[in-house]
């Protein structure tokens, strides 16, 4: 394993974590809120990809790295003190599970932060686990919904009938297979076996 | 027996004291006069000599001696253990399958002593 030279967390993980704390909205925030607070940071572009992301965490002062794992391992977050790495499995089984992975990994991250501002939002270990894998799935659909929105407002220029709706529907399709990778990754990747974490 | 007793600098009253067991009888197990005490009284014995309880039950026979690979496994364990329960430090993975090996063991306990290392000198 490398040694890995890492900066204490910034201002703006602990920012974003103290933005979903406040303005009086019920605790704990759904995953929906928490990953359109992400999106809302993360560098415009489309499709949505890990270098993004990676950057957004290295600006949160979190060391990414992305290396052989033991096996069953997809990632690793951990947290002491103020310093937070990610490692992601350079061996994953379906593509954009290194994506997913290490948004999953960013979760539990500012699930650290919220920790230790006395605002956990999961009671347990497996509930953590289970709103970060929402997390990721949202993150990953909610970054397409500008691409939508603006494929959608393009869609209502076209004069011929047909073809606006033929747009739609061709825009719906997409859509639908955004959103069925990001949501039904975590059983495509584990098939046959279950996904249980620790 | 005796001699760690000796290294601890103890005598077989100050033995019988912390240990609650007596002296006569700590001094016939030294000599080899009695059966091996019973674990319990082990116990109480290698708290007062600062040994693994563990040694002693391999001494008097209770236990085989662990191969090395099963002492390193132990020893694994044991610094996993060590590492999650920290509460400073946190820690999640996302897993395939249903439980960690001792691979993922050994990964986790490494970056733990990483972290730790880089806490450390942080702190320096």
């Amino acid at each position: 394993m490398d040694p890995v030279s890492v900066e204490p967390q910034s201002d703006a993980l602990v920012t974003f974590c103290k933005d979903l704390t406040s303005g009086g909205a019920p605790w704990p925030p759904t995953e929906e809120m928490i990953a359109r607070g992400l999106i809302a940071r993360l560098p415009t572009g489309y499709p949505l990809t890990l270098d993004a992301v990676r950057q957004l965490c290295t600006g949160w002062g979190i060391a990414v790295m992305i290396q052989s794992m033991p096996q069953e391992l997809r990632g690793f977050a951990c947290s002491l003190n103020g310093h937070h790495w990610i490692t992601i499995s350079k061996h994953q089984t379906h593509p954009g599970a290194d994506l997913h992975t290490l948004l999953h990994e960013l979760r539990e991250i500012v699930e650290h932060v919220f920790q230790e501002l006395g605002l956990p939002t999961a009671a347990s270990r497996d509930e953590l686990e289970a709103r970060a894998e929402l997390f990721a799935s949202m993150v990953r659909v909610g970054a397409y919904f500008p691409f939508f929105s603006s494929m959608l407002d393009d869609a209502e220029k076209i004069q011929s009938k047909f073809w606006r709706y033929g747009a739609y529907a061709l825009i719906g399709v997409i859509g639908f297979f955004v959103s069925a990778d990001a949501m039904l990754l975590p059983r495509f990747e584990d098939f046959p076996s279950r996904n249980l974490r620790t | 027996m005796r001699q760690l007793r000796k290294q601890r600098g103890l005598t077989l009253k100050q033995v019988e004291q912390g240990a609650a067991v007596s002296n006569a009888y700590i001094s016939q197990i030294e000599r080899g006069l009695r059966r091996p005490p019973h674990p319990e009284i082990l116990k109480r014995l290698a708290k007062m000599y600062e040994v693994p309880h563990r040694e002693l039950l391999v001494a008097a026979g209770y236990l085989e001696e662990e191969s090395q690979a099963q002492v390193e496994r132990r020893k694994l364990e044991e610094s996993f253990q060590h590492a999650v329960s920290d509460p400073k430090f946190r820690h999640g993975t996302r897993l395939k399958g249903t439980r960690l090996s001792l691979e993922a063991k050994r990964f986790i306990v490494e970056m733990y002593q990483q972290m730790t290392r880089h806490d450390l000198q942080g702190e320096n």
